[in-house]
């Protein structure tokens, strides 16, 4: 009874003390808002997927319409250029700024599927690697050494060889040329986890495998693998673009930014904004996305360290 | 004179929601081959203080005293590049972790003979120094321990060599943080026995902070008490645990299952150490104090010398067990 | 009461917990041209835990301790030697019906930061146990979860907050939460306060103590800290190098320590009453890597009283003075050690 009272007044003077600290939201939000140039990435990332949500309300023609009479028209701001079409028009007279908008629909599709088909894979076989140990594990790494072992375009390459060139097998080829770097972070983090006490709390407690690898180790593997998976965002989008640059991705028509810059290249000479505006648009996609990963990963990273 | 004068050193961090003192009001003396252990619970400021004499701190703290004086010197006037001769030659330090403190990829030889530096000494001179520190600190076969690496040592080892590296100076002051916390206790009991044996021979002063009663009860001649990052009593380690005079550092020693011998509940400190933004603008322990009456509540009580005795400083306005002093005077 | 343990056959006169003669060995590869090793970890520990005790197991590293912890959490099932729990082989309770089994023995880990899941809130740690063994709807998970952390002292209404809100303290408090969950009958605390501050350690010992009066728990408390073992503990046990040393009520081993490395344990514990303790004298050496343990008394190289033939023989635990020690000289110490501390205490 006594104790009892006791225990029940330490209660009431520990709360009285303890006050909340931030959530974890918000402070990754503090420390991600620290870096200005990650906070500018965000905002240009944003802009494009609104851009990409929004494209037939903002783009001021479809991307496919041709306009015969005005070929490879210059920019409004140039002598020549027509303000009707704000950044001229290509070689069959379709606008280049509906295109563009048009295309970031692709790039951000290809972005996000790229990464969920690697990530997901990745991920479960880095857990399983972890977990199974002995020659599952011995199996699982091998493998993804030798796909790191190829220069990852060049196994693109290969891969839609043997598929067939078409956007979905361009996806599918760069997803797999990603799925090394999942795995292996997702091991490695696992296997670092798997010797906390936590786990083995849950192992007493009778979680079974499954359990364990998906509620106990997975979401404290998390942190290192959302980092990886934006940086990666922007190389699907620039590997993708490659493969639509060598014929072997998105086919003409298709308003992606690497086929339109392999589409412009014979007037690269003649008419300079068929071939820089669509380049310029996969540099600032990268580049902000590149931004926001970095500023991601300074703010999860001290997190890390603390949890 | 002293041969370290802190006095009212305070440091501060900025923190996201506003600066952050760590520490402050830290009065503090050390006399040429004293003895100080400081003592307090996590987060009561002992580390920071002791890193702040080494500039140790990052770069983002401030550090604010009205003195800081070693040897006749004012730390705080001194370049950066005097500061440098003194900390790591003068002043040297030891940590918790012995293990992280080598660099893993250099052998303990050569860790000891980069300690000895420029001291005008040649290849082959250098190295029979390095032995000779190695057997003062009681290393086994030093000759052969000079090729070996951290990681072949043992974590008792590993600290007797960071102590040999800090005697390469030839320091007049050691400051050893939680030396022993990382080790098995027969291994601690070794390198405390080493620390004092070393103290008393080369006439060092030591300053060892720990957070358990027992080892500076051990070891230390006088003792400084901290929480909430300010100083509460000092005085020499025989007076504080025969008769200790600030409510904290009576409850504290009452909570030790040693002392709770006999009870089968031990006495608590109710509550928990404030964290950084609630500390009480007044006396920083009253919230959690048995004895707070209204003064407590509303003014800060000074770090002052008890009864005009300047060798038992408290900062408290009730200090405890007055009761013994009255049946002593009255004898 | 749903995850309570049944015996099978009623033994009601078997203690609770009864490890006899238990071994753990390790096979470490050698590589391509080294010889594998066997890293004995613990090597034949024998106790019984009846209902409602403590007993503390007292060692520094590689004494084989946390291992000793590992078998009777069941998470790893012993090189050879028999765990019985109230009469039944453990790993068959485990396989006939492990949810049950589960719920008999739980565990509380040293270091509060680490054993707390930092992506769960405590509501999903602390329901985990009930989620794997229990039928118990959602609202029922809920309640019970706070009605637990009123019981170690928190409040109710913080079930939603993550591990890193909290202080060590409050931390521990919910580890101890956690293993309460299923109702156990044997807690396995493996140094659950000495990563504590001194404070917050008195506040957590009185926590397990009222929760031992309150289930009739039985604790294993596994320690280097022998003032805390003193407190809590009735019988202790004391282990080097995989082997127990010494065995027996507190009282007597505190009061007369058999076995040399009791006695330098004892010695090398430093406390704030130094005049209380008996022996100032500190062990020489290191500790010994499990690996490579010294051939007869593992403690020879170590002990002041140690004789030729001590490294020849090793010693069996035997009844001295009213408790188990492993030395072949225990009795013949007791003269010789008693009169160096006269010579001692008189210099």
């Amino acid at each position: 009874m006594g104790a009892e009272r006791a225990a029940v007044q330490e209660v009431q003077i520990e709360t009285e003390v303890a006050k909340a600290p931030p959530s974890p939201a918000r402070e990754l939000w503090h420390h991600f808002s620290e870096n200005k140039g990650a906070v500018a990435g965000l905002a240009v990332v944003v802009l494009l997927v609104l851009l990409a949500v929004f494209a037939p309300l903002i783009a001021p023609y479809a991307p496919s319409a041709q306009f015969r009479e005005v070929i490879l028209n210059p920019p409004g701001w140039q002598a020549g250029g027509s303000w009707a079409f704000p950044l001229g028009t290509d070689a069959v007279g379709r606008d280049i700024l509906s295109r563009l908008i048009y295309g970031a629909r692709y790039s951000l599709m290809i972005g996000g599927i790229v990464i969920t088909l690697s990530l997901s894979v990745g991920v479960i076989l880095g857990l399983v690697a972890a977990f199974a140990r002995g020659w599952v594990e011995v199996m699982v790494m091998r493998v993804m050494d030798v796909i790191l072992a190829v220069p990852s375009l060049l196994m693109a390459l290969v891969i839609v060889a043997i598929l067939g060139p078409g956007l979905v097998n361009a996806m599918i080829a760069v997803a797999i040329t990603y799925i090394p770097h999942f795995t292996r972070l997702t091991r490695a983090s696992a296997m670092s986890e798997l010797t906390k006490d936590y786990v083995t709390a849950s192992k007493i407690a009778g979680a079974g495998r499954v359990r364990l690898m998906v509620k106990t180790v997975l979401p404290n593997c998390m942190p290192p693998l959302i980092v990886q998976a934006t940086l990666s965002f922007s190389t699907a989008v620039l590997d993708a673009a490659a493969l639509g640059f060598l014929g072997m991705g998105a086919q003409p028509p298709t308003p992606e930014w690497g086929t339109m810059l392999a589409e412009a290249r014979e007037f690269i000479l003649r008419a300079w904004w068929v071939v820089t505006l669509p380049g310029l648009a996969i540099l600032v996609t990268v580049l902000a996305i590149n931004l926001m990963g970095d500023g991601l990963r300074d703010a999860l990273d001290p997190r890390l360290k603390r949890s | 004179m002293a041969l370290l004068e802190i006095e009212d050193l305070s440091v501060t961090f900025p923190t996201s929601s506003g600066p952050f003192r760590a520490v402050e009001g830290v009065d503090l003396a050390v006399d040429q081959g004293e003895f100080l252990g400081v003592v307090g619970e996590s987060g009561s400021g002992k580390s920071v203080t002791m890193l702040a004499l080494m500039g140790l701190l990052p770069p983002q703290a401030t550090i604010e005293a009205k003195r800081l004086v070693f040897e006749g010197r004012d730390l705080r006037k001194i370049s950066s590049h005097d500061r440098r001769r003194i900390v790591g030659r003068e002043i040297a330090m030891i940590f918790q972790e012995p293990m992280s403190s080598l660099n893993p990829c250099f052998t303990v030889g050569f860790q000891i003979r980069e300690a000895l530096g420029k001291q005008g000494l040649d290849r082959a001179a250098r190295r029979r120094r390095a032995v000779e520190l190695l057997d003062e600190v009681g290393i086994p076969a030093p000759e052969e321990r000079l090729s070996a690496f951290p990681h072949q040592l043992s974590g008792g080892m590993s600290q007797r060599v960071m102590i040999a590296m800090m005697l390469a100076g030839g320091p007049r002051l050691l400051v050893a943080d939680e030396p022993t916390t990382a080790l098995d206790v027969t291994i601690q009991a070794q390198i405390l026995d080493l620390l004092r044996r070393l103290q008393r021979d080369k006439g060092m002063a030591l300053i060892l902070i720990t957070h358990d009663m027992a080892v500076v009860a051990e070891t230390a001649e006088r003792v400084l008490v901290m929480y909430a990052g300010q100083p509460v009593e000092e005085q020499a380690a025989r007076g504080l645990f025969a008769r200790p005079r600030h409510p904290y550092a009576e409850a504290l020693l009452e909570a030790l299952p040693e002392r709770g011998f006999g009870k089968r509940r031990l006495p608590t400190i109710p509550g928990v150490v404030p964290g950084a933004l609630d500390r009480p603008k007044s006396c920083v322990f009253h919230p959690r104090c048995r004895y707070a009456q209204d003064d407590c509540r509303t003014v800060r009580p000074p770090f002052a010398p008890l009864h005009g005795d300047p060798n038992v400083r408290v900062r408290c306005f009730h200090p405890r067990n007055e009761d013994a002093r009255v049946a002593e005077e009255a004898r | 009461m749903t995850a309570v343990y049944r015996s099978q056959d009623a033994a009601v006169a078997a203690p609770l917990v009864e490890a006899r003669d238990l071994k753990q060995h390790y096979t470490l590869k050698g590589g391509l041209f080294g010889e594998d090793r066997t890293l004995k970890a613990v090597d034949g520990v024998s106790f019984t835990l009846g209902r409602g005790e403590t007993l503390a197991v007292v060692g520094e590293s590689g004494c084989g301790k946390s291992t000793l912890a590992r078998m009777l959490t069941l998470i790893e099932a012993p090189t050879s030697g028999d765990l019985l729990f109230e009469g039944r082989p453990a790993q068959d309770a485990m396989r006939d019906d492990p949810k049950a089994t589960r719920g008999f023995v739980q565990m509380i880990f040293q270091n509060p930061y680490g054993s707390l899941n930092p992506r769960q809130n405590v509501a999903s740690i602390l329901a985990e146990p009930l989620v794997i063994n229990t039928r118990m709807s959602g609202d029922e998970r809920r309640r019970r979860v706070r009605e637990m952390l009123a019981k170690v002292g928190l409040r109710p209404e913080h079930d939603v907050r993550y591990p890193h809100m909290f202080s060590g303290g409050q931390r521990q408090r919910i580890a101890v939460a956690r293993a309460l969950m299923l109702e156990p009958r044997v807690v396995i605390a493996d140094e659950p306060v000495s990563a504590l501050d001194i404070s917050v350690q008195a506040q957590v010992i009185n926590l397990l103590l009222d929760l031992q009066d309150e289930f009739g728990l039985a604790y294993v408390f596994i320690s280097h800290d022998l003032s805390v073992v003193r407190h809590l503990a009735r019988r202790l046990m004391v282990m080097y190098l995989g082997r127990v040393v010494e065995e027996g009520e507190g009282g007597v081993v505190f009061e007369d320590p058999a076995h040399p490395y009791t006695r330098a344990l004892m010695a090398a514990t430093p406390a704030v009453d130094p005049s209380a303790r008996k022996e100032r004298a500190t062990v020489r050496g290191e500790l010994p890597s499990p690996l490579n343990p010294p051939p007869g008394c593992p403690f020879h190289r170590r002990c002041r009283y140690a004789r030729p033939d001590c490294k020849d023989r090793v010693p069996e635990l035997r009844t001295v003075r009213g408790r188990k020690v492993a030395c072949h000289y225990a009795e013949n110490l007791e003269g010789e050690g008693a009169g160096t501390l006269r010579v001692a205490a008189t210099a």
